[in-house]
């Protein structure tokens, strides 16, 4: 299985960066300007630009061994949205995605998009999300949280390889936490867990994982995660040299959600 | 019936924006420099172009789940004219890509085209 590599910072794309939503609807134009529409919702893509400056010699050596393993155009890899939040159901902690703890109990997010959590049990509980993607890649597991008595969160990232966790404190005003890093090894998937003392509530909004070793802004999500199935749209993939150790490129990439 | 969102200020474009109304006609010119002419379309076709040039992530990813809801150029929606206020019940999008440029953290730009479907 092919990742899309992240570069040498933890990130996967720098600015600016162009993506698009592709969509397809056969048109009848009638000669009074009229239209006959039909949408083709199967047929929609999202396409990225991506546009390098300078690259190590380590990092283009890296995109070139990758494109020359996807063959081009021709295999698919798995592609992590640069911008996007790799949770399903960012806001809805009800839904099947989410493994809650036994006496945990969740609220989906209001019109604010707030939920609550809820420790009914004697330990700390909490919810876990797993997600499909490379477990060694640096990840950013965030959210913000307030507690009207305060509390002290356990927030980790976790696969078959190891660990990562942090345990924020938080109180009345809303803070964002999170946890950061990356799990050296070769599981493909990694999985977020925030856990509440025994006996605690705390709110939680814009939960998020992304790809890059820090927070950033948040993207609601439902089903569809920032997890794209995708390929190179581009034959050839070109470098220029600007100077010692200072490489630059355009990458262009066609996806689809992944499942 | 779906209406255009705005972005968080309430607005709809940034400035710069353009409004183009054409209105189609058949000119037939004859030998003797006369000619005839008709319209090929009841109403003048009016288009949009929103720009956008900087505004927050999440204001254009509300528009952008609002061209993916519309479907692209499939959709009809209605839409309010920045210029005068007039709302329009039957609009959609011109083209069926949409091109979202982030250049900054929560910063992105876009530019897009509203078309009047009525005739």
């Amino acid at each position: 299985m092919l990742f899309y590599p992240q570069l040498s910072t933890g990130a996967i794309a720098q600015y600016p960066l162009r993506r698009s939503a592709v969509t397809r609807c056969v048109m009848n134009l009638l000669p009074d300007g009229s239209a006959i529409k039909l949408a083709d919702p199967d047929a929609r893509t999202n396409r990225w630009e991506l546009r390098y400056t300078g690259l190590s010699d380590e990092e283009r050596t890296t995109l070139e061994k990758f494109f020359r393993a996807a063959e081009g155009a021709l295999n698919d890899f798995t592609f992590l949205d640069p911008e996007g939040n790799l949770l399903r159901w960012s806001e809805d902690a009800t839904k099947p995605v989410w493994k809650r703890d036994g006496l945990i109990g969740v609220t989906a997010a209001n019109e604010f998009g707030v939920s609550q959590m809820r420790n009914n049990g004697q330990v700390g509980q909490g919810i876990e999300q797993i997600v499909s993607g490379p477990g060694w890649y640096q990840y950013c597991f965030s959210a913000e949280a307030r507690s009207d008595t305060p509390a002290a969160i356990v927030m980790s990232l976790a696969n078959a390889d190891g660990q990562l966790v942090a345990e924020p404190s938080c109180g009345a005003a809303w803070r964002r936490v999170w946890c950061a890093g990356s799990i050296a090894g070769l599981t493909n998937d990694i999985r977020c867990r925030v856990e509440i003392p025994a006996g605690a509530m705390v709110e939680f909004r814009c939960m998020q994982l992304v790809a890059q070793p820090m927070p950033g802004s948040y993207k609601r999500t439902a089903s569809s995660p920032g997890v794209y199935s995708a390929r190179f749209a581009q034959d050839q993939i070109q470098f220029r040299a600007d100077g010692v150790n200072d490489h630059a490129t355009v990458v262009r990439l066609a996806g689809r959600p992944g499942e | 019936m779906a209406a255009f969102p705005g972005i968080g200020t309430g607005a709809v474009t940034q400035y710069p924006s353009m409004r183009h109304v054409e209105s189609p006609t058949m000119v037939l010119q004859y030998a003797d420099g006369r000619e005839q002419r008709f319209r090929t379309r009841c109403e003048p076709a009016i288009r949009w172009t929103i720009h956008l040039a900087d505004v927050t992530t999440e204001d254009l990813l509300q528009i952008e789940s609002f061209f993916v809801e519309q479907q692209g150029q499939s959709g009809s929606f209605s839409f309010t004219d920045p210029w005068d206020g007039t709302e329009y019940p039957d609009c959609s999008f011109e083209s069926g890509e949409f091109h979202a440029d982030s250049f900054a953290e929560g910063r992105s730009a876009s530019t897009l085209i509203i078309r009047n479907n009525q005739v």
